[in-house]
């Protein structure tokens, strides 16, 4: 590999390094320095989570070629405080809460830090706008504004430094008390380490090849030419797997290396381990397949019929059917004064936390095989890993690294066993890092629906039935799938006492990209659904849509869908609060925009109109160089 | 991932073609936020180029210079550079208006507008604002050890969907533009949210009205996003200069190059905004020289306003 | 507006969590349980669990990693069940240890066990003048009676699974119950929905940090935000075009509502704690919330997500035509 040499000033201290020549930046940073506060999110500009100063401006080092700073004075998140000594808008972002899984909030320290330094009294308008470049998928943002503006308030003297210390001091109970997030102070000074953090003597470098066909028989895989390449410890295939080959969340339909042939783009065919990534990634280059196509299915409702088989052993491609019925429908929308019928359909959504997925394995002295990763459940991990490596359970170990942001997307055990694998072929640590794209593409998603509602009600709100038919598209593989029907299904026409029900939810296989678990399960989908069918009969029937939520509401005793008794149900008490909470103007939903009086309060925010930052005195601006 | 052998930045234009007449494989970058973002799966994928030439510390490409009838930015400046200068804040209005819907502040510090022009994608959010500004683009090449310099209108230059004149070692060295002291303007776009956003249409509107505040005297307006080059609203701006300030004049106007759009998608939808973005940006501008329209006829056609609404 | 309900913890099986607890040298303490940090804020709960419990501050506690060589079973984090779950476990265990070092106590100060309680630190028998600081009674407890105040605890969630017919069940024993109205601004020249707030009302049973709560609506309510106005994860024929951040666009600091929430607090007879969970819930109201707001704000129901400005400016034009065509009927 060409090197070139820089010299370079890194928080404070000058240094003279070879480095190779084809590094960003935060290559140099994270890899050479150890530097590794300063994350990639994207590596493509997307996130922020890898913004420096360099000679004073924040930039994203994922866009810096290394070549670039060369002779420049570089500033990370490291310069910015330590868990011991935090720097005010540190102490900020602790006292607020504004951390979550933390990854973000390097590049969001840094971002507050650029805004502070060149705008102090900025308002909210321009801090929201000067961190339009880091996106947080955890938080929502709220308490990083607050955190930013308290700090401002702090160094400009308008607020007490003594904010911090006088924050809470629970006296009678610590439950229900405002304390401080206990792992925020690793968060904030980018010190807390996450899997592709991790460094190991010795350590290979893992990649993977995968499927560019939706479904196909994989007929030649050559090794060969990749074998060759230097570098290369050792390439993995299905064929290296010990024990018994599947895994998955409800149902173990997932070889953890395709096996035979390809059901999503994406798939993961092979495993390369190698010395240095470049070598690696060149050694994937050079892995030749030939495949056999097979007709594929992208349409939920078209593989029902189960003309072509995803995965033939099942004999069907129905993942999942969840029925759930109750009293009898065809009564209830024969009582019914109004009968509504529609169609609604949600997307297939990724889970985009932060942290792209990465991991690292090795074989512990005792030959006990390690996985260090992200795992929402190293529980169940650890019970597939056991019998897929053919080893007793206590031979297995999952340590869960610091996890980035899960919401459901880092349940399935997508890449740990080839990363297991590579690392027990080759007896040396092993380390996988996805890029972002390579997690896009391969990841399960949140399960998109079609749903048929009928709705019968009576003029007075009443519900008298519900027919609800969901159908999800699960992609190549189970996930979540299971789960995610049932869940979709139970809390799917809402905290409503309805007498007639017919819910049926159904998950299907197709050649998509797998739909797994994603926050809210199904009811997601189902739930909104209800949702929108009750303000539109709230619409036809002139009723407020607080009012016919009330008039249907549960209340303790009633049954649920399920027919299950409900000991409790707060849904009245939820909706008189929220009612006076957004101070609601009464009457049905049908345009009363231009007329509603209640505009304006303080609690929402002003329509974003860009350009905040011109519109404030150009003096201030100390920004310009 | 990019990788390459050898990253070159040239201090002035004699390195600059010294080194593309030394060297046969070689890619010209100047802030690398497009090249590295296109170096990526489901892009171009791993690519390997022997020689990077960074041409973003040439000299002449970093000229700023503001004259009573011209500005001359190299193409080395750097939207940031847009955003924060008082100058450019005080009398060219549009510049920081495209900056502060461009990318973000972090991408700002290292995009370039020459990068952005010559990338020509179809949604470039500098280039219908510098079409306004009616930019010229001085290109500089050498032939046999002989410097030359050509000039072009930027319409001229931008040949098609990331296609622009340039042949050989030719570099776009820096763009000419007019002084619009004493007009008004406004920049429009819309994207899929307000962040890092990529044009689906843009708009901008440069206008100069009678001292008596009756007549248009100058209408600029050009487009972005809605075909595979940016273009001047020639219809519209011809109509519209010498007529009177009224609400009929600037409907009339509104619809008249609409057979511009070409776009590989969402045709209907772009040209329903460009319609809405053109009334709405020349009421923008006309509203910063203190004119106000009867919105509610405006309204019976489309509204301006928005509608605010709880539910 | 919207309503919305979710149950907690796993669906349809029984769920379980275990944890160890020990109160250790200096009046301080260890957790160990396989907790699964994800962001929410679990490890911050479990220690102000643990803290109330033990009588010692939160500051004061180490909760060990997850490790299924070194930690006990916890389950995984899903489900918005580890509050409920793991929260429960951990008090549990916390009760064993502490039970053990007030028999000792009580022996050393020769009063009844229940008279002894401690909290922040300071150990204390009611209606005496016997006190001291954690630290002391620790070492008083090992180094005297050599005894180690450690205890371990489980905690069960009773469910069973669906009838395959009718699907009839007692999935889950807590549910959760919320609701939220939202306020949009609709560009009717762009079609662009922007939120400008969101009033979320969500009961979780018992709070235990009241920013952890708010925090997980706020971030759950942005995550629908993205599926309700901008998210699209789009394949064709098997091939994905929104590869990228660049292409697949999430919400934005400038794309997000200011939010306020207000915390209700109907607590579950089955918990120790009486929490329940939020992580979840949080998100289930929002995307049908903003929808119903679109509506009321220009007459448009958008039954396909996301409401992209393109598919409202193309209901918009379509409701005009209908009412041209009504009009001239």
């Amino acid at each position: 590999m060409h090197k070139l040499n820089i010299a370079l000033e890194i928080n404070g201290k000058k240094i003279i390094r070879e480095v190779n020549s084809h590094y960003r930046l935060l290559d140099f940073l994270r890899e050479d320095l150890d530097l590794t506060g300063t994350k990639e999110g994207c590596g493509a500009g997307e996130c922020g989570t890898c913004s420096v100063f360099v000679n004073g401006k924040l930039v994203k080092s994922c866009l810096m070629p290394v070549a670039k700073v060369n002779g420049m004075k570089i500033e990370t998140i490291e310069k910015q405080g330590s868990p011991d000594n935090l720097s005010i808008i540190q102490k900020a972002f602790f006292s607020q809460g504004a951390s979550q899984c933390g990854f973000c909030i390097p590049g969001m320290v840094m971002a507050a830090t650029s805004i502070l330094r060149t705008n102090p009294k900025a308002n909210i308008e321009e801090i929201k706008e000067e961190m339009g470049g880091n996106i947080c998928r955890c938080t929502g943002y709220q308490k990083i504004f607050e955190a930013v503006e308290i700090a401002r308030d702090v160094i400009s003297g308008k607020l007490n430094e003594s904010f911090f210390e006088n924050y809470e001091k629970p006296e009678k109970s610590y439950l229900g008390a405002n304390v401080k997030r206990i792992d925020a102070p690793s968060k904030v000074t980018g010190r807390l380490k996450y899997a592709a953090d991790m460094k190991m003597p010795n350590m290979l470098h893992m990649q993977v090849f995968r499927s560019s066909r939706p479904h196909a028989k994989i007929e030649n895989l050559n090794l060969t030419k990749a074998l060759a390449v230097t570098g290369v410890e050792t390439i993995v295939t299905c064929n290296d797997i010990p024990g018994i080959d599947n895994f998955g969340v409800f149902i173990e339909d997932q070889p953890v290396l395709a096996r035979g042939k390809v059901r999503y783009v994406g798939e993961a065919i092979a495993a390369v381990a190698a010395t240095t990534l470049e070598a690696a990634r060149e050694a994937i280059s050079k892995i030749e397949i030939s495949y056999k196509d097979l007709p594929a299915l992208f349409d939920p409702e078209e593989a029902l019929k189960d003309k072509i088989l995803i995965h033939e052993e099942y004999k069907t491609n129905l993942v999942k059917h969840i029925p759930i019925r109750k009293g009898n429908i065809e009564k209830g929308f024969a009582n019914s004064d109004l009968i509504v019928e529609e169609n609604f359909t949600t997307q297939q959504v990724e889970h985009a936390y932060l942290e792209p997925m990465a991991g690292l394995s090795y074989v512990d002295p005792d030959g006990v095989l390690v996985i260090i990763s992200p795992s929402q459940n190293i529980t169940h991990h650890r019970h597939m890993m056991s019998k897929i490596m053919k080893l007793p359970i206590h031979k297995v170990r999952f340590i869960m690294s610091p996890v980035g942001g899960g919401f459901g997307g880092k349940e399935d055990m997508i890449y740990q066993g080839m990363l297991a694998l590579c690392a027990m072929k080759t007896r040396l640590p092993v380390r996988y890092v996805m890029t972002r794209e390579e997690d896009i593409i391969s990841t399960a998603k949140r399960h998109p629906s079609r749903t048929n509602y009928k709705i019968g009600i009576s003029k007075n709100g009443k519900i008298q039935a519900v027919k609800l038919k969901m159908i999800c598209d699960g992609g190549a593989y189970g996930c979540s799938t299971e789960g995610v029907m049932r869940k979709g299904a139970i809390l799917g026409c809402g905290p409503y006492k309805i007498d007639n029900l017919e819910v049926d939810t159904i998950g299907v296989y197709t050649n998509n990209t797998p739909s797994g678990a994603f926050r809210s399960f199904g009811a997601f989908q189902s739930e909104f659904t209800t949702e929108s069918m009750l303000d539109i009969c709230a619409e036809k029937l002139s009723i407020d849509p607080f009012e016919i939520r009330r008039i249907n509401a549960f209340v303790a005793g009633d049954l649920t869908h399920t027919k299950q008794k409900l000991n409790s149900a707060s849904i009245k008490t939820v909706l008189s609060e929220l009612e006076k909470l957004s101070s609601w103007e009464k009457g049905p939903s049908n345009c009363r925009g231009k007329n509603r009086k209640d505009l304006n309060s303080n609690d929402n925010r002003l329509s974003c109109e860009l350009g905040a930052r011109l519109s404030s005195s150009s003096d201030e601006i100390s920004g310009i160089k | 991932m990019l990788r390459y052998d050898n990253y070159f930045i040239p201090k002035n234009l004699d390195d600059y073609f010294n080194l593309t007449q030394s060297l046969n494989d070689y890619r010209i970058v100047a802030g690398c936020t497009d090249t590295l973002p296109w170096a990526r799966e489901g892009r171009a994928g791993d690519v390997y180029i022997k020689n990077i030439i960074d041409v973003s510390k040439i000299d002449d490409l970093n000229i700023f210079k503001i004259e009573k009838d011209k500005i001359t930015l190299g193409s080395a400046i750097t939207f940031q550079k847009l955003f924060l200068d008082k100058i450019i804040r005080k009398d060219f209005k549009i510049l920081p208006q495209v900056a502060v819907w461009f990318a973000d502040d972090q991408i700002r510090e290292q995009a370039t507008i020459g990068g952005n022009i010559v990338n020509a994608s179809p949604a470039a959010d500098g280039t219908p604002a510098f079409l306004t500004l009616n930019c010229k683009v001085i290109i500089v090449g050498q032939d046999n050890k002989k410097k030359y310099q050509r000039n072009l209108k930027l319409e001229n230059f931008i040949l098609g969907r990331n296609k622009v004149d340039l042949k050989n070692n030719e570099i776009l060295s820096h763009l000419e533009m007019d002084n619009i002291k004493g007009y008004n303007c406004s920049f429009e776009k819309v994207g899929h949210r307000r962040s890092l956003v990529i044009s689906t249409v843009c708009v901008s509107c440069v206008i100069k009205i009678s001292s008596d505040q009756k007549t248009f005297t100058d209408v600029r307006l050009a487009v972005a996003g809605v075909c595979e080059i940016p273009k001047r609203l020639i219809k519209a701006e011809n109509f519209l200069i010498g007529k009177l300030i009224n609400e009929d004049n600037i409907i009339k106007a509104s619809i008249l190059d609409i057979d511009i759009i070409n776009s590989r998608t969402r045709v209907a939808y772009r040209k329903e905004v460009l319609k809405n973005f053109i009334i709405r940006s020349i009421i923008n501008s006309l509203k910063k020289a203190k004119i106000s329209l009867k919105e509610n006829i405006i309204n019976n056609f489309y509204s301006n306003k928005k509608e605010n609404i709880h539910a | 507006m919207a309503a919305a309900w979710y149950g907690i913890a796993r669906t349809a099986a029984m769920d379980q969590a275990g944890a160890w607890a020990e109160i250790d040298d200096g009046g301080t303490a260890k957790i160990v349980t396989g907790v699964t940090e994800i962001g929410e804020g679990i490890l911050t709960v479990l220690a102000q669990v643990a803290a109330q419990e033990l009588g010692v501050k939160p500051e004061q506690i180490t909760i060990g990693d997850n490790d299924t060589s070194r930690s006990p079973e916890a389950a995984h984090a899903g489900a918005t069940r580890q509050t409920y779950m793991i929260g429960n476990a951990v008090a549990e265990a916390c009760k064993v240890a502490k039970d053990k070092l007030f028999t000792e106590i009580a022996k050393e100060w020769n009063v009844q066990k229940e008279t002894i309680e401690a909290h922040a630190g300071e150990i204390w028998a009611n209606n005496t003048n016997y006190k001291m600081n954690m630290s002391d009674a620790v070492k008083i407890c090992k180094k005297k009676y050599g005894v180690v105040p450690v205890g371990s605890g489980t905690y069960t969630s009773h469910h069973t699974g669906l009838d395959p017919v009718d699907g009839s069940g007692k999935p889950w024993q807590a549910y959760v119950f919320g609701a939220q109205v939202a306020e949009v601004e609709v560009d009717i020249a762009t079609g662009e929905v922007q939120l400008l707030g969101i009033w979320a009302c969500h009961d979780v049973g018992k709070t235990i940090n009241p920013k952890g709560v708010e925090g997980q609506v706020e971030g759950g309510v942005v995550q629908a935000v993205g599926q309700a106005l901008m998210e699209d994860y789009q394949l064709v024929k098997g091939f994905t075009t929104t590869g990228s951040f660049a292409k697949y666009i999430l919400p934005t600091s400038l794309d997000v509502p200011k939010i306020k929430t207000k915390i209700i607090e109907d607590p579950d007879p089955l918990s120790p704690l009486g929490a329940k969970g939020i992580g979840e819930p949080a998100m289930v109201p929002t995307a049908p919330a903003i929808m119903n707001a679109i509506y009321d704000a220009i007459g448009v129901r958008i039954k396909s997500l996301p409401a992209t400005p393109e598919k409202i400016l193309m209901a918009l034009a379509d409701k005009k035509k209908e009412q041209i065509v009504k009009s001239l009927n």
